[in-house]
């Protein structure tokens, strides 16, 4: 079972401590463009005036997530910066404004949130939040991604076949998700994405995510 | 100047001071969702400290 969570709700959440030290905040949500598995988070320190934080939480150092705060066991697990340095020049970087285009060349709009599907064994962006280019469609609308995705420097390009599982709401996303991978082939579905016999969604069993599970846009 | 007009001046400056770092520092802190260009920092295991 998996939950569906948009990235951006993640931004600016707690990082506590299951001692219960508030020890930071989180920056950037992190996911790797080739494979959209998420890496971890850039952290804030905590405080009106505070800045970026030199360290990092990578995603295998969290011990829960919550819709109130990003657990982890201690301070320890906080990782060194040089874990994203390097990796975030060139294609890649910021996501959001960012275009969303197809293979055939058709713009589908701009990118306004990443939607991460979390589940036991792994934690994916599996479809991004856009803003229609088209001004007679909703004001957001969701596209399934690819298992391998494709991010140059300024475009996201999507298959074509993208644009008949686009969505108005995250509720049955998950299902078009699924189908769009396996139109796509066998070969583009990750065998942890899809259970053989688990739903798309729902809660995620030991873990305290109950949001936007079938929210309907904003 | 009179000292009262001296101790406003100063306020002054320092509550501009303040507001420029408070500025800065939360253009700083503004987050977005980044894509990693590769993944050689992907981790392996699930969350849950069951590493």
């Amino acid at each position: 079972m998996s939950v569906l969570l948009r990235a951006a709700d993640l931004v600016k959440r707690p990082v506590v401590t299951l001692a219960g030290d508030d020890i930071a905040q989180i920056k950037d949500v992190v996911y790797s463009s080739l494979s959209g598995e998420l890496a971890g988070f850039t952290l804030n320190g905590r405080g009106m005036f505070a800045g970026p934080l030199k360290k990092t939480l990578p995603w295998a150092n969290v011990h829960g997530l919550g819709p109130a705060a990003v657990m982890i066991v201690d301070e320890s697990h906080l990782a060194d910066q040089r874990a994203f340095d390097g990796e975030l020049e060139g294609a890649g970087g910021v996501v959001l404004g960012s275009v969303v285009l197809t293979q055939g060349g058709r713009s589908l709009g701009t990118v306004t949130d990443v939607v991460l599907s979390v589940n036991e064994k792994s934690t994916d962006a599996v479809g991004y939040e856009i803003q229609p280019s088209d001004k007679t469609a909703p004001r957001r609308q969701f596209v399934p991604l690819p298992d391998a995705l494709s991010v140059s420097g300024e475009a996201l390009i999507l298959p074509d076949t993208a644009i008949d599982f686009i969505r108005d709401d995250l509720a049955g996303f998950g299902a078009a998700v699924e189908e769009f991978r396996a139109r796509l082939g066998p070969h583009a579905v990750r065998p942890a994405e899809v259970p053989a016999e688990a739903p798309a969604e729902g809660p995620v069993e030991g873990r305290t995510e109950a949001q936007t599970t079938g929210e309907p846009p904003q | 100047m009179d000292v009262w007009q001296w101790l406003v001046l100063v306020l002054g400056v320092l509550v501009l001071l303040t507001a420029v770092f408070y500025g800065i520092q939360a253009r700083r802190r503004k987050g977005s969702v980044l894509a990693q260009r590769s993944r050689g920092t992907r981790p392996g295991n699930p969350p849950g400290g069951r590493s």
